[in-house]
């Protein structure tokens, strides 16, 4: 046959999965069924350092303890940090790019410990650190126990 | 305050990575799978140094360097050379299972060519049978344009 060069230049497009499972285990599971079951958010406590760890671990790390009471955190909280993504970015979990704008936040729970999660409010002008936010849950059956139970924080006036 | 830790149920996470990536099939793949796709050919490439036929084809050959650029259409018919038959499904598998892939030399060729065997009672397959290949209809340019390898 002949040696011409290809007709065409053809693109494979195809993707590649990769599922997996892993148990939460005693701490990290109780802290996801109280989110999933009863819409609360627990940290617990070192009894030596009295620092909050958030989701709840079995140990500090710090001390080499065993983590102690653990105290709930409560809905509301207050803005320490955020930044608004407004570039498209693959999400690994479904091989697409996330919808954009979003905005990450770090939230300071009255309870005492920090959580990062996303905030409602995409326009950061009328965003500033300080401002109150709380929790909006998804509803019980869309629940799964997961962090994103808390579907984001949303800004509210007090 | 939760005093006591205990876990009503066990809670197992589910998540997983998907990387959807694409790459070029180069200069001797394309040529390959627009010729499957529009002809429902299976061509090689023949060593013009040591006669060596490759299929898929390449541009290189691997065993004596040589430059690759004789074109050879195959019958699409050929020997099993090996087999396995998977049970355990996951995403990666075009088909579900259970279901067997085989290493398939078409006549002519020096090289394996892997590939879904189909139309088989899967306790039924041994090495050395004949087999041939099931062309889709809808052929996009890939692989899969080739449905299964079918015993004669």
């Amino acid at each position: 046959m002949s040696k011409e060069m290809a007709p065409e230049h053809i693109t494979i497009r195809t993707q590649m999965r990769i599922p997996y499972a892993y148990s939460a285990g005693l701490y990290v599971g109780r802290f996801l069924q109280e989110l999933r079951d009863n819409e609360k958010i627990y940290a617990n406590k070192c009894p030596k350092c009295g620092r909050l760890l958030l989701p709840p671990r079995i140990m500090c790390g710090r001390c080499s303890v065993r983590m102690g009471e653990w105290i709930e955190q409560g809905h509301k909280g207050t803005l320490v940090s955020f930044g608004v993504t407004i570039e498209p970015q693959v999400d690994v979990t479904t091989g697409e790019n996330k919808k954009v704008p979003f905005t990450t936040a770090g939230i300071q729970l009255d309870g005492g410990a920090a959580i990062l999660h996303l905030l409602e409010e995409t326009d950061a002008s009328k965003l500033r650190l300080g401002m109150r936010v709380e929790a909006v849950f998804k509803p019980r059956e869309e629940r799964q126990g997961l962090i994103t139970d808390i579907l984001h924080f949303k800004v509210v006036e007090e | 305050m939760v005093d006591e830790v205990t876990v009503r149920e066990p809670i197992i996470v589910h998540q997983g990575f998907i990387v959807s990536y694409e790459y070029a099939a180069g200069e001797a793949g394309s040529r390959f799978y627009v010729e499957l796709r529009d002809k429902g050919n299976i061509l090689g490439t023949r060593c013009p140094q040591c006669s060596k036929v490759y299929v898929p084809p390449r541009t290189t050959c691997g065993a004596c360097f040589g430059k690759l650029d004789e074109w050879v259409k195959l019958k699409a018919e050929g020997t099993l050379m090996t087999y396995t038959v998977v049970h355990y499904s996951l995403p990666v598998h075009p088909v579900g299972t259970p279901f067997a892939y085989g290493i398939i030399r078409l006549d002519g060729a020096d090289t394996g060519l892997t590939h879904l065997l189909g139309e088989v009672d899967l306790e039924s397959i041994r090495i050395g049978m004949r087999v041939k290949a099931v062309f889709k209809e809808d052929r996009q340019g890939n692989i899969l344009d080739i449905k299964y390898f079918k015993p004669l």
